[in-house]
């Protein structure tokens, strides 16, 4: 009897595990609410400097700023992390409390927890409102092709890429974006404003 | 006891019923072709120091023809989430598999030979993964499409050149059902003349001077990490860089008429090492 029931039991897990792997089949998945243009269909890990995984939504319900960078990139990338600070310092206090940056990293191959930490010593970001995270090396691609990032990786290691901070609303639809650096960020600015507005009716208003 | 018999029956047959759900993609055979190494310069080489590098391609397989509408149909059929009326806007974009009469349909205006176009890259991506495939590198995909029904590298072939242009020249009419054109030396057909294709790493096309910026060139400079590290190799190779200029050109989430997909996979002699 109760070797049955054990069985029994062995079967549901079984089939739970089959029916899990069913989905992971199945990349981009939908839960109910987001909006249909939200990059955040895309679920994805990423690891964290601590080496905690974290989901690419892990903001949800906050305007994110996100770009994609890699820590050994000497020349643009330092340039995007310091636009980045110079918008959060032009946001009214209401609306930087409410932002947050995400840096994804396009180099999944190097840049390790190790290397994630550096970067944010390095540069002094705020942990409660920023993220650098690294996701699995399959996982750059598809974000980068939401993102509207092009990139080549170079003989040298280094990666040529399209620098590009994008706004992305509390559902994760991309509301402006802000190419090349040093660019005027007015627009953008005035669009986290606009996103960062108290209440949950904002995604909807704005549409 | 009985109940309990029933009990595993019908776990067993949910079980089986999902694994077949799983393989019948897998099942449903793509026909592939070896496409053998080599090494070439495509039209932008990457570099590091301004000397355009020859690119590896290491021996893969590749489908002979483009992925028909019948195919892509049996797809969205086991996938519901990749059907037109569920794809998440972010995946593709309105046009996205408008050629079919319904979402499960094909109808009229698409024939199950034809190659199924008005797909996004990401559809096409998920296409290939279900049949344990995956899309070809931009690479991979230029290697194969230099090839003619005799030489390995045709691209200084003024005559195979100029096919392939002449098609570039012709407007989009009706797509022939596939496999349509002559097969290349590894016996894959319609790389060129039929429909533009995806390619995994498409938006690795990277086109600085697009006139959008003020175009001083300290400001293109800014625009790149080691900008100006792309240089074009071959000006006369005109086909790739009207392809180039394509890829350029394309979101992941765009759809066209004229624009398809095949899908690859290593091959396991040279799948050993690591891929870059």
């Amino acid at each position: 009897m109760s070797w049955s029931s054990s069985r029994a039991r062995a079967w549901i897990l079984a089939f739970s595990l089959a029916a899990a792997s069913a989905v992971r089949a199945d990349p981009p998945s939908a839960p109910a609410a987001l909006p249909s243009d939200s990059i955040y269909h895309l679920s994805m890990a990423l690891r964290d400097p601590q080496g905690k995984l974290a989901q690419l939504a892990a903001w949800r319900g906050h305007p994110v700023l996100i770009a994609m960078v890699y820590t050994s990139c000497k020349s643009v990338c330092p340039l995007i992390v310091a636009d980045l600070k110079r918008i959060e310092a032009a946001l009214s206090p209401v609306a930087r409390e409410r932002t947050r940056v995400l840096l994804v990293s396009l180099d999944a191959r190097r840049d390790d927890t190790g290397a994630l930490r550096k970067f944010v010593e390095r540069h002094r970001l705020d942990p409660r409102r920023w993220l650098v995270a690294t996701p699995a090396p399959g996982d750059v691609r598809p974000l980068a092709a939401l993102l509207g990032v092009r990139y080549r990786a170079l003989p040298n290691g280094e990666l040529l890429h399209t620098p590009l901070i994008a706004l992305l609303d509390g559902g994760g639809t991309p509301r402006a974006r802000l190419e090349g650096v040093g660019t005027n960020a007015s627009e953008l600015i005035a669009a986290i404003e606009g996103t960062a507005k108290p209440s949950g009716v904002t995604a909807a208003a704005a549409r | 006891m009985g109940s309990r018999l029933i009990l595993s029956l019908v776990c067993a047959l949910v079980l089986c019923a999902g694994h077949t759900a799983l393989r019948a993609d897998a099942r449903a055979r793509l026909p592939l072709a070896r496409v053998a190494a080599g090494s070439f310069r495509p039209l932008l080489a990457p570099s590091s120091d301004g000397e355009p590098r020859a690119v590896s391609v290491r021996s893969f397989w590749l489908m002979t023809r483009p992925v028909r509408n019948d195919e892509f149909l049996a797809f969205v059929s086991r996938h519901p989430r990749y059907r037109r009326d569920n794809i998440p806007r972010a995946f593709a974009d309105a046009q996205y598999l408008l050629r079919f009469e319904t979402p499960t349909r094909l109808g009229g205006g698409a024939r199950p030979l034809q190659p199924v176009t008005l797909v996004s890259w990401f559809a096409a991506r998920a296409f290939c993964e279900s049949h344990a495939l995956r899309l070809p590198s931009e690479a991979e995909w230029e290697w194969a499409a230099a090839a003619s029904e005799t030489l390995a590298d045709a691209r200084r072939d003024d005559a195979f050149r100029r096919r392939i242009l002449d098609w570039y020249a012709r407007p989009v009419g009706e797509l022939p059902d596939v496999p349509h054109g002559p097969k290349n030396l590894y016996g894959i057909a319609d790389l060129h003349g039929v429909v533009w294709e995806w390619v995994e790493d498409f938006n690795a096309d990277v086109m600085v001077a697009d006139g959008r910026s003020r175009a001083d060139t300290a400001a293109q400079n800014r625009f790149m990490c080691g900008a100006g590290a792309l240089r074009a190799d071959d000006v006369q190779d005109y086909p790739a860089f009207l392809r180039l200029g394509f890829r350029s050109s394309l979101q992941a989430s765009y759809t066209t008429k004229s624009l398809g997909f095949r899908c690859a996979r290593d091959d396991r002699a040279s799948a050993q090492k690591e891929r870059p």
